[in-house]
């Protein structure tokens, strides 16, 4: 594996783990307490 | 958004991954994972953001509105891929549709004072998404009524089933990548090599 593919998929896979922690963000509704 | 807020919305890929991990998956399993219209999500999340900082009244309603209805599109779109996807984006927006329940006939998310203080942290303002449970509020216990202390949050059965879906979705896409299935028909099933051979030979 080349290093520019490697970082392909290290940009690929947290881009997905990022957007899916906004699935929480937009259709959770948590309260949050501050502190 | 303070640090325990970040910290809260981070836990289910994070859980996913330590999942995924146990089950003998691999991250870089997941670069193979492929969401159709996953960047609505980033609209969607920025328009909530707006709602809750910086619009107010009817517009902050409606952008909630927007957001929920772009990120809830997204997973509805990627619903007839893989069994996993399609099994843990059910998971994810029943969740959620439990969280819309709670809210349309609140007019925002309950949530219990006493479960808040459970919680610890400090509280904050009334947001268009949130507000204090009162005597007349419907169906409460679809609010946020779990005390989540080590996060200061407190969240919903709705938000608990959100959670499951996106680490089993995440943990699913590490342990091994399926492409979406080709239809076929139930009686079909493989040919063997010999009858291959026999058919090719007539």
């Amino acid at each position: 594996m080349t290093l520019t593919l490697f970082w392909r998929r290290v940009a690929v896979v947290a881009f997905t783990l990022a957007s899916l922690a906004i699935v929480l963000y937009t259709l959770g509704a948590p309260y949050e307490l501050g502190g | 958004m303070s640090m325990h807020a970040a910290l809260l919305y981070c836990v289910p890929p994070i859980v996913g991954v330590a999942v995924g991990y146990l089950l003998g998956g691999r991250l870089r399993q997941l670069a193979g994972l492929r969401l159709r219209a996953l960047w609505l999500l980033w609209p969607a999340a920025a328009g909530q953001l707006l709602a809750l900082r910086l619009l107010t009244g009817v517009p902050a309603a409606v952008a909630v509105v927007a957001a929920f209805g772009a990120a809830s599109a997204c997973l509805a779109v990627n619903l007839r891929d893989s069994r996993p996807v399609a099994v843990t984006g059910s998971v994810v927006l029943a969740g959620a549709a439990l969280n819309a329940v709670a809210m349309v006939l609140n007019g925002g998310m309950p949530y219990s004072p006493a479960a808040a203080a459970r919680a610890g942290g400090t509280a904050v303002a009334d947001t268009v998404k949130n507000a204090a449970a009162q005597p007349g509020t419907r169906l409460l216990p679809l609010g946020d009524v779990i005390a989540v202390p080590p996060l200061h949050a407190v969240v919903s059965v709705g938000d608990l089933l959100i959670t499951v879906g996106i680490a089993a979705l995440v943990a699913t896409s590490m342990h091994r990548h399926t492409p979406a299935p080709v239809a076929s028909r139930p009686d079909e099933s493989p040919a063997s090599p010999a009858l291959v051979a026999e058919l090719g030979g007539r």
